[in-house]
């Protein structure tokens, strides 16, 4: 690939059809099927069924639809990262989005929406073994917690909360399932952090308190 | 839920900001984040530790940015895989007996 400058792209791309946009175009688009099977090969499991030329069409085609998104985007790049790096975003996101599809088409609705207060009484029986008044005392922020979960947040923020932090799933995983995309599961993530943050403040229980009843 | 995932949890729940960048407004400045990490040049202090505060609350985004930064740094050290020897390591690793 030739080597240029931010300001070499930009405008090699942003030229009219001829040799120079036409080479820009071929360096992108060959850089970006490289980046994307570097990005495959560390999400191996999604792809460890395809054949060789299976692999190379995916990866040709998530460079295909970056490429016609970073055209389209030219005109915010601001030359405040390399050039490469910015572009690179485009094939990162395509390839996590369609390993997300293949990824979780099969995976049930289900989960997200389980007996909420049968799974804490489950968290609450796991602790069994240590001092007494220490276990005591997980139970007690544990049952708060529980309360706070159940009674504060809202039916959206509570099934992303069980999803994300209390089944540990992935952000795309849950999102998926909420029909969410992962902004918006984020946005409703913090919301409920915040609301529980707020809770646990006016219980007068700081982050030391409580975090030092969980320490190992 | 384990202990080391409520203790995360709580940690991120104390962690939280009444403003935080959200997924879109760190995507857009995770570039400028992986070069400066590899160059060492530092963002304006304000702009890093909101990235780095999202980094903590969000496993996504920190998907991405371990993502990007491996991809980042292939390219800066002119050592990112040709298509062919990528494509020859899958073929190689679905069929190892042939390898």
């Amino acid at each position: 690939m030739n080597t240029r400058t931010n300001a070499e792209w930009a405008h090699a791309l942003s030229d009219p059809p001829g040799e120079a946009n036409r080479e820009a175009l071929q360096d992108l688009h060959n850089f970006l099927v490289r980046a994307g099977l570097v990005y495959l090969s560390q999400n191996r499991v999604e792809v460890k069924t395809l054949g060789r030329d299976a692999v190379r069409a995916l990866a040709e085609d998530m460079a295909q639809e970056a490429l016609l998104e970073i055209q389209a985007d030219l005109n915010n790049f601001r030359g405040e990262a390399k050039f490469t790096t910015w572009a690179c975003r485009f094939v990162i996101n395509r390839a996590a989005s369609e390993l997300r599809r293949r990824r979780y088409r099969d995976v049930s609705l289900d989960g997200l929406r389980e007996d909420d207060p049968a799974i804490f009484q489950s968290l609450l029986a796991d602790r069994t073994t240590g001092e007494p008044e220490h276990l005591a005392e997980q139970r007690d922020y544990l049952a708060l917690l529980q309360q706070i979960v159940l009674h504060d947040l809202s039916d959206r923020q509570r099934e992303a909360v069980v999803g994300v932090h209390w089944q540990g799933r992935p952000m795309g995983e849950v999102a998926e399932q909420l029909g969410l995309d992962r902004n918006a599961l984020y946005k409703l993530l913090h919301d409920a952090r915040k609301r529980i943050k707020a809770r646990l403040l006016i219980e007068h229980l700081t982050a030391g308190d409580i975090l030092a009843a969980f320490e190992d | 839920m384990k202990h080391p995932h409520i203790h995360h949890w709580l940690e991120q729940i104390y962690a939280t900001q009444e403003s935080e960048p959200d997924c879109q407004q760190f995507q857009a400045a995770l570039p400028q984040l992986v070069d400066s990490d590899i160059s060492g040049d530092a963002l304006p202090e304000t702009l890093e530790v909101a990235l780095r505060a999202h980094l903590k609350q969000c496993s996504a985004c920190r998907d991405d940015y371990v993502a990007l930064k491996l991809i980042a740094e292939l390219t800066a050290h002119d050592e990112l895989p040709e298509t062919e020897d990528s494509l020859a390591q899958f073929e190689a690793q679905a069929n190892p007996e042939h390898s």
